[in-house]
C-alpha cells in the first residue's frame, strides 16, 4: 500500500472510531453532569453550525439569533400546553415560523453592511425579548412575560411529550442533530448556492457580476439559518423543561455563537464544533466554580480567548488544527511532508 | 443591427454630469476601444452599461432588447460580462472557486461547472493553478483570472475595465493576444485602456470622450490624428502645433 492510500486509511479509520466514541459514550460516562455539559457542547455546536450559514458562508455577523431559538422554544411548548400538540409537531411548526421572520427580518437587514447588519439583527433579539418580557398572554397561550414557561412534567420516559428521565436520550437526539446539520452545511458548501453564498460575501460586487443575486442567496441562507435554530430551541426547551426571556432571548445567548464561530472558524465546516469543544468546557467551569463570585465571567473569558485567536489566527483554531491533524496523519502513514503544502 | 446601442445616456451624481447625453454604437465581431482623460466618464459609461448604475436618462439597447437599468446579475444572464478596474478575486478562495462561480450560471452541476470553469482556465493557461488561493497570485495572475471568470460565463459581449494597467510590456502583449483570441471566438469587445500602444493595434473602432462626452469616434488612426483629442490629452498648448 502506497503512503497515500495508507493516509487515507488511516483517516477514515480515525473518524470511525471518533464516531464510535462520541456514540458509546453514555454507556460508561454516567454522569449526569457531565452528560449535561456534553449535551450543552454539542447543543452550542448545533446552533453555531447553523448560525454559520449566515454569519460564516454569508459573510455577515448576526447577533440576534438567540431569538430564533426563543421561536422554537415558545411556538413548541406553548402548543404543547394549551393544545396538547407533540412538540416532535411543534418544532417544525416553530422552525417555519422562524424561517418566515428571519426572511422578513432578513430581506432589508441583509442589505446593509458590516457593523450595521450586526447592530439592526442585535436590536430585533433585544426587541423580541422584550416583547416577550411584556407579554402575558396571545389569545388562548400563555407566555408568562418574564417569569416564563415551564412546562409540566409527565411522569416517566414519554417519547411523544420528548420528556425523558435520563440525559442519555437528550444525549443521542442532540447528536444526530448535529451530524444532520454538519451534513447539511457540507452538502451546502458543495452546490450552487453554497459557491454563490461565498462569492457573495467576499465581494458582493463582483459576485453580481458574475449573474448572483446576492441578496436572494442571503436570505435564503438566513431563513434556512433561522429554521435549523428554532429546531434547537424546541430542543433546549425540553432538555430544561423550564426557560425564560433573559435566559433564552438573551445578547449574550447571541454573543455566545458568533464567539465560538470566529474562535473555531468562521465559514468553515468543522469550525464551529471546535470552537464549541475549546470553549464551553472553559464556560462551565467558569460558570460552576467562579459564577458566585463574578456572574457573566464566562463571557469576559471568551472575550479574552477571541483577543489571542484574533490576533495571532485570524481565521480561526480550525486552520491550525487541521495542519496539525495532517501533520500527524503524514507521521503516521509515512507521507512525504511539504508535498501538499501547496496554498 | 448593432449588437449594443448606448442612446442619449446621462449619469449625473448630484450637479456632477460623469457622462452627459453620451450615444455610441458597438457591432457585433468588434473590439471597440474607449478612452478618455482620468475622470472622463468612461468606468461610469460602463457601470451604466453592466448594471452597476442606473442611467439617470437616456437608453442602452443590447441586441434590440431594452435593458436600461438592468440589474448587475440579469445583465450578465444576458451575455454580457465585465471586469473590474480593481480587480476583485474571490481572495480566500482558490483559482477554480473563482472561475467557477462564474461558469455555474451556465448549469447547477457542480462537477459540470468544475469542467467548464477548467476549460476556460486551460485557455488562460491557469491550470496548474487551479488550487492556489487567489490571494496568493500575482498581479498578473489576478487581471487573467478576472478576465477568465468573466469569460467563464460564456458571453457574447465582454466589458473590460482597464485590464491591462499596471502589466509588464511582454504581459500586455499577451493580454493583447487574448484578447484578439476572445474577439476571434466570437465575443464582441468593449474595452477601456489607457495605454495607447495596446488599445490603437488592437481595437477596431475608438471613442474619445472627456467630461462625459463623446468628442470624437473613428478608426484608431483618425482618432489619433484628431486636434480635439491631443487637446484633451495634453491641454491646450499643444493643440495648436
Amino acid at each position: 500500500m502506497n503512503p497515500g492510500s495508507r493516509k487515507k486509511t488511516i483517516d477514515t479509520l480515525l473518524k470511525i472510531m471518533l464516531a464510535v466514541f462520541v456514540f458509546t459514550l453514555p454507556l460508561w460516562l454516567t454522569s449526569p453532569t457531565y452528560l449535561q455539559i456534553l449535551i450543552f457542547l454539542f447543543l452550542f455546536a448545533y446552533l453555531t453550525t447553523a448560525w454559520n450559514l449566515v454569519g460564516g458562508f454569508a459573510g455577515v455577523l448576526p447577533l440576534g439569533h438567540s431569538a430564533y431559538v426563543g421561536i422554537g422554544a415558545y411556538t413548541s411548548t406553548v402548543l404543547f400546553i394549551t393544545w396538547g400538540i407533540s412538540p416532535w409537531i411543534g418544532m417544525w411548526v416553530g422552525g417555519l415560523i422562524a424561517a418566515i421572520v428571519g426572511t422578513i427580518v432578513g430581506i432589508p437587514t441583509l442589505k446593509l453592511r458590516g457593523a450595521y447588519f450586526a447592530l439592526s439583527t442585535m436590536a430585533f433579539g433585544e426587541g423580541v425579548r422584550v416583547l416577550a418580557e411584556n407579554t402575558m398572554k396571545v389569545g388562548p397561550c400563555v407566555i408568562d412575560g418574564p417569569r416564563g414557561i415551564s412546562i409540566p412534567l409527565i411522569p416517566g420516559n414519554n417519547f411523544t411529550a420528548y420528556q425523558f428521565v435520563s440525559k442519555v436520550p437528550y444525549y443521542y437526539i442532540i447528536l444526530i442533530m448535529l451530524i444532520i446539520v454538519l451534513f447539511i452545511t457540507w452538502y451546502v458548501s458543495r452546490i450552487r448556492p453554497g459557491y454563490y453564498l461565498a462569492a457573495g460575501g467576499e465581494e458582493p460586487e463582483a459576485a453580481q457580476a458574475l449573474g448572483v443575486n446576492v441578496a436572494k442567496y442571503k436570505v435564503w441562507a438566513m431563513a434556512l439559518s433561522c429554521f435549523l435554530t428554532a429546531l434547537a430551541g424546541t430542543f433546549l426547551a425540553q432538555l430544561t423543561l423550564y426557560f425564560y426571556p433573559k435566559q433564552i432571548l438573551g445578547l449574550d445567548f447571541s454573543f455566545e455563537l458568533a464567539f465560538i464561530a470566529l474562535i473555531g472558524g468562521r465559514g468553515t465546516i468543522t469550525g464551529p464544533v471546535i470552537g464549541a469543544l475549546i470553549l464551553r468546557p472553559v464556560g462551565e467551569f467558569a460558570r460552576i466554580y467562579l459564577s458566585a463570585v463574578l456572574p457573566g465571567l464566562h463571557l469576559v473569558i471568551y472575550g479574552l480567548v477571541l483577543i489571542f485567536v484574533m490576533l495571532f489566527q485570524p481565521r480561526g483554531l480550525v486552520e491550525p488544527l487541521t495542519r496539525f491533524y495532517d501533520w500527524i496523519l503524514n507521521k503516521v502513514s509515512g507521507t512525504a511532508t511539504g508535498k501538499e503544502v501547496k496554498s | 443591427m448593432a449588437l449594443l446601442d448606448i442612446q442619449n445616456v446621462s449619469k449625473h451624481f448630484g450637479g456632477l454630469k460623469a457622462v452627459d447625453q453620451l450615444d455610441l454604437t458597438i457591432e457585433k465581431g468588434q473590439i471597440y476601444g474607449l478612452i478618455g482623460p482620468n475622470g472622463a466618464g468612461k468606468s461610469t459609461l460602463f457601470n451604466c452599461v453592466a448594471g452597476s448604475y442606473a442611467p439617470t436618462s437616456g437608453k442602452i439597447l443590447y441586441n434590440g432588447e431594452d435593458i436600461t437599468g438592468w440589474k448587475p446579475w440579469n445583465i450578465c444572464r444576458n451575455k454580457i460580462a465585465r471586469t473590474f478596474q480593481i480587480v476583485k478575486p474571490f481572495q480566500t478562495k482558490t483559482v477554480l472557486f473563482n472561475a467557477m462561480v462564474g461558469s455555474f450560471i451556465r448549469t447547477s452541476n457542480t462537477s459540470e461547472a468544475e469542467d467548464m470553469a477548467m476549460e476556460v482556465l486551460k485557455k488562460f493557461h491557469l491550470a496548474d493553478k487551479c488550487n492556489v488561493l487567489a490571494k496568493n497570485l500575482t498581479i498578473a495572475e489576478r487581471k487573467k483570472l478576472e478576465v477568465a471568470r468573466a469569460m467563464a460565463t460564456d458571453p457574447d459581449m465582454l466589458l473590460l475595465d482597464e485590464c491591462m494597467a499596471g502589466l509588464r510590456p511582454n504581459e500586455v502583449d499577451e493580454t493583447l493576444d487574448i484578447i484578439r483570441e476572445i474577439r476571434d471566438r466570437g465575443v464582441t469587445i468593449f474595452m477601456i485602456e489607457h495605454i495607447m500602444r495596446a488599445i490603437m493595434s488592437v481595437s477596431d473602432r475608438i471613442t474619445v470622450i472627456q467630461f462625459g462626452r463623446k468628442i470624437r469616434d473613428g478608426a484608431p488612426q483618425e482618432v489619433a490624428n484628431d486636434e480635439r483629442v491631443i487637446k484633451a490629452y495634453l491641454g491646450e498648448s499643444y493643440g495648436a502645433a
